[in-house]
């Protein structure tokens, strides 16, 4: 199913897009399934609190129901409230061997919000710069092609990932040494640049 | 002094039963949600292909990146699994070799050294056998990468059906160019028989296509 939804990426030269309805009850679930979480989180020391109280009074109990209450309220706060419109996770470059000049930076791109945004370039101190590019697969043969723009699709994901589209690292000017952090700037047509800091590594974090 | 102590007691005993059952019901939904995420199955047979039919692997003799002069045949005993690329690949070829890595360490420990990974340059003007040599170790120490002249680079490539185009230099400078070519990645067994070509897109199933090769080789004592 993975390679299938590759292949259709490197044919059309497209970013996945998710239909809004489908994308919502994702997100839906997402959220159901965190705030499920922080509830089991938060109750377990309140049951064995209120199970301790039998002999140490209700001291216990009191601040566990304070901290249950400022957990939830914290998380509902950060999950309804402030929702940044692009979110990046499992953001990786890829360790080349010394003397190499060109790498790849991969990463899921979530865009939460309603409009398209656009990352139109990167940039890192250890490199000269850092540019969207497309995987091309034509007559049997994989290449590259550059792209004014990596659009992710309002309500849709961008999956960057080896073999495929990716954000690629110019003029590399030190050898990047896994297990180590760069730090990456995104510029996007609108709005503020975003920065990540993102691991080194020779494969795909697992 | 003893009603609040005994109204906590009741109060706890009322709540602790309902919260261990809410920790059992959400314990329910994420085992549940883990094991649909990543169902096992199990597949049989040989990983996907583009050979129907094991064909004798066309020998070729190319320079390897200590600058020695090797050929296929040479192999001969061994499992050969090889792919082509270049050294200024940013995406495709560290994606192939660190997926070789990957099909290495999910091969039985004892049959790790027979079998050769190689990586053959279609780009040789850039690629010399001293750049092969800062490259493609960096993967593994015993991969081996591969370069000759145009001429035995073209022919390798057209023997094993496979292709690549050089892209216009870009931005004036006639050394930085990209190389579109075949990702596929050939398998050749011990007996020096090509048996398989895999997509790029298949590379990720290492497990599947360490014991594709582990099929191929002589049954172990």
């Amino acid at each position: 199913m993975r390679s299938r939804a590759d292949r259709s990426l490197m044919a059309g030269g497209r970013f996945e897009k998710t239909s809004g309805a489908i994308r919502r009850a994702d997100q839906g679930s997402e959220k159901t399934a965190a705030l499920l979480g922080i509830l089991t989180c938060s109750l377990q020391p309140l049951a064995y609190c209120v199970a301790r109280s039998e002999r140490s009074g209700s001291l216990c109990l009191q601040k566990m129901k304070k901290i249950f209450v400022l957990v939830t309220a914290l998380f509902l706060g950060s999950v309804f409230a402030g929702e940044a419109p692009l979110q990046v996770e499992q953001a990786w470059i890829m360790a080349v061997p010394p003397g190499s000049e060109e790498t790849a930076i991969f990463m899921t791109l979530i865009n939460s919000g309603k409009k398209p945004v656009r990352i139109v370039s990167g940039s890192l101190a250890e490199a000269d710069r850092v540019t969207p590019m497309l995987t091309t697969k034509e007559a049997g043969r994989m290449g590259m092609k550059d792209m004014p723009f990596l659009e992710v699709a309002a309500g849709g994901r961008a999956v960057l990932r080896p073999g495929g589209d990716h954000l690629m690292v110019y003029g590399l000017k030190k050898t990047l040494k896994p297990g180590s952090e760069i730090s990456l700037t995104l510029q996007l047509q609108s709005g503020a640049p975003m920065v990540l800091s993102v691991p080194v590594s020779r494969s795909a974090p697992k | 002094m003893t009603t609040p102590v005994h109204s906590v007691k009741g109060w706890a005993r009322k709540l602790a039963f309902p919260a261990f059952l809410v920790v059992l019901i959400v314990l329910g939904i994420a085992g549940s949600l883990l094991v649909t995420r990543d169902p096992q199955t199990h597949v049989h047979g040989w990983v996907d292909r583009l050979l129907w039919q094991r064909v004798p692997a066309p020998d070729f003799t190319l320079t390897d990146h200590n600058g020695k002069s090797v050929s296929l045949s040479q192999f001969r005993g061994k499992a050969v699994l090889f792919s082509f690329g270049f050294t200024h690949c940013p995406n495709i070829c560290p994606a192939t070799l660190s997926h070789f890595v990957g099909i290495r360490e999910a091969l039985p420990e004892g049959l790790r050294d027979q079998v050769q990974f190689l990586f053959i340059s279609v780009d040789p003007e850039r690629d010399t056998p001293e750049r092969l040599k800062e490259y493609v170790p960096f993967f593994q120490e015993d991969f081996l990468g591969l370069t000759g002249t145009d001429a035995a680079i073209r022919d390798v490539v057209y023997r094993y059906k496979a292709s690549f185009l050089h892209g216009k230099p870009r931005g004036g400078d006639p050394k930085d160019y990209f190389v579109d070519h075949t990702a596929d990645v050939f398998l050749v067994g011990p007996d020096g028989q090509w048996e398989l070509a895999y997509p790029f897109e298949e590379l990720p199933k290492t497990q599947m296509i360490a014991d594709d090769i582990v099929r191929l080789l002589p049954e172990q004592p």
